[in-house]
């Protein structure tokens, strides 16, 4: 438990207090690896990359990828970001997402839906991708290359999650509109 | 028999599924629960031996009986008579840490910790279950008598139940209505209940995916089991009533606030179907009275609140524009009550411990048990309810609140305080009869 009357910190211009307003406490997924705060959770995956092919597909399947992406991340209803890049000279694959809710649950539905999507970008690009055939095959997978972030920071509002946040749009835009009404 | 997918529905194999699995207990019901610590792995096995005639499967639970017995087992029951180590590691990771090591999945903190479960359940002292079920409570005296003389085991925890006076559940509903229909049963299938591919509930058939669901080995358990969650809940029948009467602006309107949180009125008539009063003659009626969908009757919940108990634990149509495949977390639930009556009027609480023992069946605890306590029970962002849990069963800490769709505004109750509370529970494997043989015949 962070307390502002023992806490040092980094910088000599910043107070214990300011950083206590802000700081935030995370702990680990109830299910497998993974920071959360509050309903904002990290995925982190570091996968090798076929090598010499795999960066020039992934390339090249960035393209539909990139356009498909709101469609399979979107319609989950629980993903708030998600990247896909290649690093270290494209020896690896770096798969990072953030997203609410429980991933375990889930992971059967999340695979049976955007399994095209994820085939799509990760066959003949990740080395040793089993294809997302079994939840059993794809979680093995995943433990392999999953990192925990050391830092994480998800929100000012952890708690919110993709529906929340589309909901609370609405509704401010929605009250906005009867005040403006009444104004006049 | 074929299905309008063209996939071929197999023929179940009766004889070899225990009973419990595939029927309900009668209406009118007396019953006990009884878990046991197997001290003499030696001695427990042959036990076993002396009841296996006395199993029920489900071919034999339709001839008149003085009583149906079912038997399941835990990881620790299995470890214990001497299962060995490839057959323990095929079990799923869930069974086997048990229910209690399950805390944080299951939401089961505060008063619901298994810290405060009422001793053995929770403890891996417990291995073995047994369900007697009779229509006759002087039916259930003998076999009451021979359980406690079995040998090799001890008994450590007895549960009577019985249909209560009023014949509902202790808050005072009609329960056991919906539930999905397994294809493949001989039960006829009524109007509303979903149809279902068997292997979603016994192992060894086909399910949703068209494979069978992930079994423990070797063969002789593979087939015609299904894994088991067992789960004792209190119910502060005080202080759902005091809770209606405080929040409702009159009896009428208590019934109503009632209906709202549950999905259906006392009777048992579905909101969906009947929203502003209740319809005993559509309570009574099996051909109606689970026969209703949401997606496009009642979308915006204006007859069944999305956060009503039997829109979360059966959200049927209304996930439609989702990825989840909602037949793939169904499952079957037996439940009886336990515990004397709590009069009509008396909205004091009398410290008597009544309420409800559950069981779960399904393939699979994590993707259907598991599921639908943590992400549609405990949680409410499914239906854009943030973290909104279930009104009647929710671990309810007194902020909670219930929102319920209502034009020109809708309504929100708050405060919602604890009405139910877990005393425990256990992951058990319900073996065929089979399997039951196999166990009992183990070196």
């Amino acid at each position: 438990m962070f307390d502002a009357s023992t806490y040092d910190p980094i910088s000599p211009h910043v107070t214990a207090g300011e950083i206590g307003r802000y700081t935030q406490e995370p702990r680990r997924q109830n299910e497998g690896a993974g920071s959360r705060v509050g309903n904002r959770a990290e995925f982190t995956l570091v996968a090798p990359v076929v090598q010499p092919t795999g960066p020039s597909v992934f390339r090249e399947r960035a393209k539909k990828a990139q356009i498909e992406a709101p469609y399979w991340e979107g319609r989950l209803g629980t993903v708030h970001d998600l990247r896909v890049c290649l690093i270290n000279n494209d020896r690896q694959l770096l798969f990072a997402a953030t997203y609410s809710d429980e991933f375990m649950p889930y992971v059967q539905d999340v695979i049976r839906f955007a399994g095209p999507w994820i085939d799509y970008i990760f066959t003949d690009v990740a080395e040793g991708f089993p294809g997302v055939k079994s939840a059993d095959e794809t979680l093995q997978y995943i433990a392999k290359y999953q990192i925990e972030a050391g830092i994480w920071y998800g929100s000012p509002d952890p708690e919110a999650t993709p529906r929340d946040i589309t909901k609370s749009l609405r509704v401010t835009n929605a009250f906005n509109q009867l005040l403006d009404t009444v104004q006049e | 028999m074929n299905d309008s997918a063209g996939r071929t529905v197999p023929t179940l194999e009766f004889d070899d599924i225990q009973g419990t699995l595939l029927r309900r207990r009668p209406e009118d019901y007396h019953g006990v629960y009884l878990l046991y610590r197997i001290d003499d792995a030696g001695a427990a096995k042959q036990s076993l031996h002396g009841i296996l005639p006395t199993v029920t499967s489900a071919a034999d639970w339709e001839s008149p009986r003085p009583f149906t017995l079912n038997i399941a087992f835990t990881y620790s029951g299995l470890e214990q008579l001497g299962v060995q180590a490839e057959s323990l590691a095929s079990f799923s990771a869930e069974f086997r840490e048990g229910m209690a090591a399950r805390r944080n999945v299951l939401g089961d903190t505060g008063a619901n910790d298994p810290v405060n479960w009422v001793p053995p359940l929770g403890s891996r002292d417990v291995h073995c279950g047994v369900l007697i079920i009779s229509e006759e409570a002087e039916a259930l005296d003998e076999p009451r008598n021979e359980a406690r003389r079995l040998a090799g085991v001890s008994l450590i925890y007895q549960l009577d139940v019985s249909v209560p006076s009023t014949g509902r559940e202790h808050f005072g509903f009609r329960d056991g209505i919906g539930g999905p229909h397994i294809l493949g049963s001989t039960n006829p299938p009524l109007p509303g209940h979903d149809e279902v591919w068997p292997g979603e509930f016994i192992l060894g058939y086909q399910d949703e995916s068209g494979e069978p669901p992930d079994a423990p080995v070797p063969d002789a358990l593979a087939c015609n089991g299904s894994y088991l969650a067992f789960r004792q809940l209190h119910s502060d029948v005080a202080a759902f009533r005091q809770y209606l009467r405080d929040h409702a602006r009159s009896p009428e309107d208590e019934e109503l606030v009632g209906a709202k949180m549950i999905g259906r009125w006392r009777s048992g008539a579905p909101l969906a179907l009947s929203p502003d009063k209740d319809d005993p003659d559509l309570a009574a009626d099996p051909m109606r009275n689970n026969d209703f969908l949401y997606y496009d009757d009642d979308p915006h919940g204006q007859c069944v609140p999305h956060g009503a108990h039997i829109r979360r634990v059966n959200p049927r149509d209304s996930l439609k524009d989702s990825v989840v495949a909602v037949n793939t977390h169904r499952l079957i639930r037996r439940g009886a009550a336990y515990g004397p009556v709590l009069p009509d009027g008396v909205l004091e609480d009398d410290g008597a411990e009544r309420g409800i023992v559950f069981i779960f069946l399904g393939a699979s605890l994590s993707r259907q048990f598991e599921f639908i306590q943590q992400v549609w029970m405990n949680d409410g962002d499914f239906v854009g309810l943030g973290t909104e849990k279930d009104p009647l069963t929710g671990n309810h800490d007194g902020t909670d609140t219930y929102t319920i769709p209502g034009k020109p505004v809708r309504r929100r109750l708050t405060g919602l305080p604890r009405f139910v509370t877990v005393r425990g529970g256990e992951y058990f494997f319900l073996p065929s009869m089979t399997a039951i043989e196999w166990l009992a015949s183990l070196p």
